[in-house]
Order: structure tokens, then sequence, then C-alpha cells
């Protein structure tokens, strides 16, 4: 019989029975279950079992509601009303790898806003001018110096929720079953003054701690400044629509196996923000993840008419017809990147030498030397055909490919694997990008409002397209 | 194969009761069936102990396994995910499972003992039924859990159920 005083009988049940009546709940169920007390929380709340509940109770009729969403994760009943920043930071990151339809957790400006820590140093000057950006003037403090005030720990948030700004963003530009997805609207400017850095005097062996935390700061800037530029190259290749030919669309998170490539920590694991950071190292910074891959993508460089204040761009997509260069020059030229490992320095770092690959009407020849640890990557050197200088400088690894900022500010080179592409040329999607008769739902109100808000400065934005080809 | 006809052998439960029962339903438990394949050939002339199960929960359980004597032995890791499933139980094992709830978790514990994994999985079932559903304070109360959190973490319980309940 049942006593108040004794333990329940359901309690002294072992782990392993409690996580086989859990994974037979339905996630809201599930979600109860694991609220009643310590002992059933701390046997059931875990990640496994979570994908095994998702994956079992998806055929309900649960989510199935206007916002079409068909399978959710018990983390998505948690996200509604997200109030918190800590706590969302500790399970979203991953469970936006494990779920792609995740994405419509949390608005974009609060992601944005999460990972972005210039917005939180208003008016407390903390790292002056370093950065380099398009704008003559920077407008915006930078707090990434590692002396900052910031520590490692809010730059893991800020890593963590830049992840989840960028799969975002990535998604909903890939989002085609009601119409394609609006690029988002504040990007171009944020794109414009996406700062960026690299690893020069910061020693990784003799300051692992500085070190560390200047990778965090990158790994944090090339997330964003992907999602920047994953909305805006929406933009252009949907406005530019005949001009494309050859090129691949931009990667779709459906397509990033990121749960494959990542050791993703639990949900709410402690110190799971941290173990987020690098989690996709181990797999996606190692010379077998370059090798035998085909890599596709797009260079922008962006320069500003001072007078004007209008910012031009030029998208170069790779995957361009390759014949008449290769004949030209009596050198191959391929119309997709391709690297191989030219040779080990040690068990941490490595080199690798790329092909040479055509963007646009530009070339590139790619030496990198890669640190598998953290996914840093110093450019060597980055010529083109003729043994010009490009400007790529510097490179980090991320979930969505590799991101290499310039040394000269608005140059951006962005490589992806071909197979994340959402779509290739002459495909079906490819066809419904080329039909779409759209342009983007863009408010110059509202972007305004918004960039006041955020305390952005930089001039009112306008309702032109400032894409040029 | 000696298949006769009542081919009987006796189990003991920790209470000391001695229950006889025809081979093949014992043989429902695989823990009972790999031991007697291990015996095999010698004679099996003492009482088989049940150290963890009284007699009110051997007998019930032996009771399941009459009923399903004759079901096919399923290769449990294949079917591992169809069970897992579905929530629905059979008329007859739904009857069998109108117990009290200490019955109920006796059976759970000596099924899982025994390793007798389709009875496992109704008792499994039978506390999922109870529970879906169900508000956390609810389950609570059902099974008389004791709910453990400080108020602090009971806070930040009930803002993500506020999350769950919202739709």
């Amino acid at each position: 019989m049942a006593n108040q005083e004794a333990t329940s009988r359901l309690e002294t049940l072992s782990t392993e029975l409690l996580q086989q009546i859990v994974v037979l709940l339905p996630c809201q169920s599930a979600l109860s279950f694991v609220l009643c007390s310590r002992r059933i929380r701390h046997a059931c709340d875990q990640l496994r079992l979570w994908r095994q509940i998702v994956q079992s109770t998806s055929g309900d009729i649960l989510f199935t509601g206007p916002t079409g969403r068909v399978k959710v994760a018990i983390a998505d009943i948690k996200s509604h009303h997200i109030k918190y920043e800590t706590e969302l930071l500790q399970w979203l990151p991953q469970a936006i790898a494990l779920y792609d339809r995740l994405y419509s957790c949390t608005s974009l400006l609060n992601l944005h806003f999460l990972s972005d820590l210039s917005y939180h140093s208003t008016g407390q000057p903390v790292f002056g001018n370093k950065l380099l950006t398009v704008w003559d003037q920077p407008q915006r403090e930078y707090p990434t110096d590692i002396a900052s005030p910031f520590n490692i720990d809010t730059w893991y948030e800020a890593q963590a929720a830049s992840f989840c700004f960028t799969t975002t963003i990535l998604y909903k530009n890939s989002y085609t079953e009601n119409a394609i997805g609006s690029p988002w609207s504040h990007a171009q400017y944020l794109l414009e003054t996406s700062p960026w850095t690299e690893i020069q005097a910061t020693d990784p062996i003799l300051q692992p701690a500085e070190y560390l935390k200047l990778t965090t700061i990158l790994h944090t800037l090339a997330n964003k400044v992907i999602g920047f530029l994953g909305a805006r190259l929406w933009a252009y290749l949907i406005r530019h629509k005949p001009a494309l030919t050859g090129v691949s669309g931009p990667p779709e998170p459906k397509k990033i196996p990121f749960s494959t490539l990542m050791d993703l920590p639990d949900f709410f694991e402690p110190n799971s923000v941290q173990k987020f950071s690098l989690c996709h190292v181990a797999k996606m910074a190692a010379p077998s993840f370059f090798e035998h891959s085909q890599w596709t993508g797009f260079e922008c460089e962006m320069k500003q008419e001072s007078e004007e204040s209008i910012t031009t761009y030029k998208w170069n997509g790779i995957g361009a017809d390759t014949n008449n260069l290769t004949q030209q020059r009596h050198t191959e030229v391929n119309c997709y990147a391709k690297f191989q490992l030219s040779h080990c320095e040690d068990s941490r770092f490595y080199v690798l030498q790329s092909n040479c690959f055509v963007s646009g009407q530009e070339t590139h020849n790619l030496t990198l030397r890669v640190d598998s640890r953290t996914g840093m990557i110093w450019v060597i050197d980055h010529s083109d055909i003729n043994n010009v200088q490009k400007p790529g400088k510097f490179g980090v690894i991320t979930p969505f490919g590799l991101i290499f900022g310039g040394s000269s500010p608005g140059y951006w080179l962005w490589l992806w694997k071909s197979e994340w592409s959402g779509w290739h040329p002459g495909s079906a999607a490819h066809e419904a990008v080329l039909n779409v008769n759209f342009f983007p739902n863009f408010n110059p109100f509202i972007a305004n409002a918004v960039r006041n808000l955020a305390g952005l400065g930089g001039p009112a934005v306008q309702q032109q397209d400032p894409d040029t080809s | 194969m000696s298949e006769g006809p009542a081919q009987t052998i006796v189990l003991q439960s920790n209470d000391n009761v001695a229950i006889t029962v025809e081979r093949k339903v014992a043989e429902r438990s695989m823990l009972i069936k790999n031991m007697l394949e291990d015996l095999a050939g010698s004679e099996l002339d003492s009482a088989i102990p049940i150290p963890n199960v009284n007699e009110s929960v051997l007998k019930k359980v032996i009771e399941w396994c009459e009923h399903h004597k004759n079901d096919p032995q399923t290769a449990a890791d294949d079917d591992s995910d169809s069970r897992k499933k579905t929530t629905d139980i059979e008329e007859w094992d739904q009857k069998f499972m109108q117990v009290d709830q200490e019955m109920l978790f006796e059976i759970i514990l000596a099924s899982n003992y025994l390793d007798i994994k389709p009875l496992l999985d109704v008792g499994c079932k039978t506390v999922a039924n109870m529970i879906k559903g169900k508000s956390p304070e609810e389950i609570r109360k059902t099974f008389n859990i004791t709910n453990d959190f400080t108020p602090e973490e009971e806070e930040q319980i009930r803002r993500e159920n506020e999350w769950a309940e919202d739709r």
C-alpha cells in the first residue's frame, strides 16, 4: 500500500526501467514525467532518450498545426516564450543541429543580439578601431580584444547563438514549402559592418587560454558573417537569376549532416555551451574531411562609394564554365574547389593545397595551414592563376563550411561542400528559383527602427537593391 | 527432444512456497529457459529458487505465462522499434494488469528479473498509459511521488511547463 512517507514505488525502479517507460510517452507527457522529481529527471532527461521519444511520436498529431511543423522535438515545446537566454543556449544549438525544423524557435533578432557582443558594449569602448569593416569609419566598438571585459564564457554563448542564428537564416532561405523565405532585412548593413580579425601574435602552445578565446571569437564572427552572407546571397540570387549559370545554391541545414559531423553535448549538460564551441572540429577540421570532396561557394567583394554611402557588391560564384580558361592558360582550371593534404606539421597542424578553381571571372589557388584542434586556418597563400595575391587572409572552419576574411575590408570567400547545396544548375529546385518572381519583403521603416533599437549606426536603410553584378 | 505430455518443474518463491509449473510455461522466462538449457540432461530434482519474487507475484507472473505459453517467441531486438511506437495493450493483458500499483511494479520488477520481455513491455506500457496526458502534479499524485525540487527549481519547472502547456 502506498504510504505517504515511503518512496514512491515508481521511483524505486532502476534507471533502465524508468527510461524504458519514458520512451513510450509522447513528447508532452514525457516532459511532464521528467518534471516530477529529481530521481526521474536524472534518469530520463537525456538527449539520447529525447531523440527516441521524438522519433517515435513524430507521427502524432501533436504539433501539426497552421505553422506546418510536423516533426518537433521536445526542445521545441520548451522553446516557446523564451525568456532566459542562458537556458536557451544550453539546448537550442544541439536541438537545431538535430532537428532541422527547429528554425522557428526564436526570432532572428533575438539570436542576433545574443551573438553580437558589440551590441552590449554600446557606450563602453573596449576595443577600438582594430577590426576591419567595409565602412570607412567604424560606427561600433568590437569587444574582441582578448583583454576585453567579455570573458570566454560570454563568447561561448555568443558562438552558440551565432550557430543558431545562421542555421535559421540558411533554413529560412531554403524553406520552399510555402514560398521562398525572405532574407533578413538587417543583413545588408550587418554584413557590411561585419568585423574580422586574424590570429597572429597569439601562440597556441605558449598562450593556450588567450588563443582559445580568440578562436571562440573568430568562430562567432565566422558564423555570423556566414549568416549575413547567406541572406544577402539569397537576395542576389533571386534578383539576378538570368545571370546564374553554373553556380550552386547556398547550403541548406537539412543537407549538412550536423548530427554526424558534430559531437553534440547533451541538452542542459553542464558546460554544454562551452562543449558546443568546438564540437565540430574533431571531424570537420580533420584532413579526411577535405580530401575527396568537391567544394563550391561564393566570393563576395564589397566596395563603398563614399559619397553616397552605398555599398556595391560583387558576387563571384564557383562553378562557372572553365574550358576557356584552361585552354587559354594551359593550366588545369577546375570549376569546383578541391583540397588535398600537402603535409602534416605535427599531430595538430597540417597544410592543405587546393586545386586552381574559378569563381566568376576570378581564379583561386589556396595554400592553407589548419589547426585541427580549433578549426583556425592561416592562409599561407591565396593567389590567382597569374600569381597575383588575393585578399583571403584568415579562415575558420565552421559547421557551414569554410569562411575566409580578407585583409582588405569587405572581402569574403565562403566555401561549402557541393552536396550541401540546396540546388545545382539544371536541377528542379534551381528551375524553381529561376522562376520565382519574388523580391525580399524589405521594409525600410521596420529595419531602421530595429537598427536604432539595437544601437546600430550607419545610414538609413534604403529601398534600392544594392547588388550589382 | 523430449516433449513429454506435462513436463513440470518446481519454482520456489522467496517466501519459500513451491509452485509446480509446466516447463513450457516457465520457459517464457529467458532466465529459467537458459538455466534449464544449461542443466540439460542432468536430473532436475529440486525446486528452482526465485529469490527476488514472492508467492503472490510469482503466481501472477505464471498466470501471464500460462496464457501466453503458445505465443511465438519474439526476436526481442528486431521488433524493439515497433514495440516502442505504441502503447496499445491487448485486451487480456489489460485486464491482467488491473491490479494495485504495488503489484504492478512487482510484476515489472519480476518480469525484468526473470527476463520475460513481452510481460515487461506490457508493464511499462501500463505505467506509460497511467502517465499519458497528466500534468507533473497529477503524475506525482498518481504514483505518490514526493516533489523534491527546490523552490527555485520548481519555479524553473513551472516556466518550462508554461511552455509545454501553451498549446
